[in-house]
This record gives structure tokens, C-alpha cells and sequence, in this order.
């Protein structure tokens, strides 16, 4: 079997894409991820306060960890999602740009760590708090593709100083 | 008396969970969460897929803003005698390649239509000037550069057609009077 990332981004290209991107990745990839991150961060939430609870919360930051520094194709749940899950599927329809789902594993981070630093901090409300405002982004996304973090990138620039 | 001492302690439990009953308010705060969640998208995603009239920003005792219009030295490009098609995309936007691919296609069969993709990194100061807060944000030019109507979030070429028609209504009529 071809491999499905380089096929279908040759006519990507030829198409009309003004500035040439980084290889597409198929946008199936990340709502596999963000529905197998929901799942975790909906354990995390009954679990409640206290060790376990925070224990998971860390590894959905180590999985958040990856994502930004691999981009979400090299995290855990891409890494399953080319092994088990896309030889299942039909082709892709059309690729994505893998950096929008980058910069939103990145705002993940931020709300998980912020959680645990308050947990560490002696706010144990912090892991349940971090954790639903997560599962709400990896919700949306796993259910509608709706990325939430790559929303708030434009609304970051604007609230950089104007020049 | 004791009847009703101990309904009013299950009361407090549910609002105080311990935790037995805890676990099944964390499951319902879930649902709730997820519901929420289903419903502010859907809202949003409505609102989001027409193109709508550009919101009146004039401010009560103020002297009325001017018109919001782009000219040709802001796009670094000529207008299109019909429309134009002001895209604004971002290096971390999932949704416009396809907004793109949309508008591209529909240009190519539409004599006078023009599509300006924008990066707006590079551009911030259109985005503020036009109140750009999501990207893929389009903005639909009649001749003279003025914002006839506006969009974000996924298009549809069914969609951007109705609002081609639209203005190529609303021109006629202007050119009648």
C-alpha cells in the first residue's frame, strides 16, 4: 500500500496553495487523538482530587509534551492512530496542515500544567478545574473538528503590542 | 420529624458530596460539561456559516464611523468589477485551506469576482481594522471596496454563491436609483 502522506499532497500542491507547507497530515489523526484525550481527561475528572487523579492529569501533559515538541503525528495517540486506526479507514479527502493542531497541543499544555501547578501549590481544585476546561476543547474537536486552540492564535496576536 | 431530618441530610449530601455519591455528580458535572460544549458549537457554527451585513460599530454620541471599505493599495491588487472575496487565513488555521480551495474554484467561474487571500500575521493591522478575531474570516467587497457582508468558520460553495448573488443584487439596485 502507497503511503497516503505523500500521494495526496502532490495535488495538494499543484492545486492552489500559495506558499508551500509542511507535508499534510490526514485531519483524522488529531480528532483520534483529542477523542482519546477527552476519554482520558473525562477519567481525570472522576477521579476527583487527590493522587490518582493528578497522576493521570501528568500523563495527559506528557502526551501534550509530545504533541508540541513532535507535532500531534508523533504523539502516542498518532503514533496508534497510523498503526490501528487509518488502515481501517478509506484515503483522506483532503490533508492538513500539521501546525494548527501543533500550536493547540501547546494551549493544552498550558491549561494542564496550569492545573497541576496549582495542585503542587496546595490548590488541589486546580487538577478537576484544568481538566474540564481541556476535556471541553478535546471534546469539541474529537466530536466536530472544531480545534479550539488553533481559535486562540489570531486573538494572541492581536493582544501583542501594535506596531 | 425524622423523616424530614433525613431528607434534608440526603439534600446536603448532594450538594456537599461524599464519596460514594461524589462520583455520580462528577459523572452529571461531565454530561453537563459536554452538553454545553455541543450546544455553544452548535449556536456558534450557526450564526457563523452565513454571511452577514458588517455590525454598525457607530458609538451613541459619536460622529458615525466612516464607511468600512479596503482599496486596491490595501490588497496590492485591483477590486473585482463584481465582488471581492477578502479571505483572512493564519499559519494555525485548520479551516482555511478549505475556505480557500472554496473561493478559488468559484472565481475561476465567476467573471469579476476577485479572491485575496490574506495572512494575517502579516497584515495585523487590517485585522484590526476590521475587527478580524477567527481566522478563516471573509469579507465581501461590492466594486467600490465597500464590506457588503461577512463570514467565518467553514464555507460552503453553496454559501458563498447566495452571498455573490446578493450583492450582485444589491448593486443593481444601487446603480437603478
Amino acid at each position: 500500500m502507497p503511503d497516503p502522506s505523500t500521494a495526496p499532497h502532490a495535488d495538494a500542491r499543484s492545486a492552489d496553495t500559495p506558499k508551500p507547507t509542511p507535508a499534510g497530515i490526514d485531519p483524522r489523526g488529531p480528532r483520534f487523538g483529542a477523542a482519546v484525550t477527552a476519554t482520558l481527561l473525562a477519567f481525570t475528572l472522576l477521579l476527583g482530587t487527590g493522587p490518582a487523579a493528578t497522576a493521570l492529569l501528568t500523563v495527559v501533559a506528557v502526551l501534550f509534551v509530545l504533541g508540541v515538541t513532535r507535532g500531534v503525528q508523533g504523539t502516542l495517540q498518532g503514533l496508534a492512530f497510523r498503526a490501528w486506526v487509518r488502515p481501517r479507514l478509506a484515503p483522506p479527502t483532503e490533508l492538513e496542515d500539521p501546525r494548527p493542531p501543533r500550536f493547540a497541543q501547546l494551549v493544552g499544555l498550558l491549561v494542564v500544567g496550569a492545573g497541576l501547578l496549582f495542585a503542587a501549590v496546595g490548590f488541589p481544585a486546580g487538577v478537576p478545574v484544568a481538566a474540564a476546561v481541556a476535556l471541553v476543547a478535546a471534546f469539541l474537536n474529537a466530536a466536530f473538528g472544531l480545534c479550539l486552540g488553533c481559535e486562540l492564535y489570531l486573538l494572541q496576536r492581536r493582544l501583542a503590542p501594535q506596531h | 420529624m425524622a423523616v424530614h431530618s433525613s431528607a434534608v441530610a440526603v439534600s446536603l449530601t448532594s450538594l456537599a458530596p461524599d464519596a460514594g455519591s461524589g462520583l455520580a455528580v462528577r459523572a452529571a458535572l461531565i454530561v453537563v460539561l459536554v452538553a454545553a460544549a455541543s450546544g455553544a458549537w452548535w449556536v456558534a457554527s450557526r450564526r457563523a456559516a452565513r454571511f452577514r451585513p458588517p455590525k454598525d460599530r457607530q458609538l451613541p454620541g459619536r460622529p458615525p464611523a466612516p464607511v468600512a471599505a479596503l482599496t486596491s493599495t490595501d490588497l496590492s491588487r485591483e477590486l473585482g468589477a463584481r465582488g471581492t472575496f477578502v479571505q483572512f487565513s493564519s499559519a494555525t488555521c485548520a479551516t482555511c485551506p478549505q475556505v480557500r480551495r472554496v473561493l478559488t474554484e468559484l472565481v475561476a467561474t465567476q467573471p469579476g469576482v476577485v479572491h485575496v487571500d490574506i495572512q494575517s500575521e502579516d497584515r495585523m493591522d487590517l485585522v484590526r481594522r476590521f475587527s478580524v478575531y477567527r481566522t478563516p474570516s471573509v469579507l465581501l467587497l461590492n466594486p467600490d471596496g465597500v464590506i457588503h457582508s461577512r463570514t467565518s468558520g467553514p464555507l460552503t460553495p453553496a454559501r458563498a454563491l447566495a452571498a455573490l448573488a446578493q450583492l450582485s443584487h444589491a448593486t443593481t439596485r444601487s446603480i437603478d436609483a
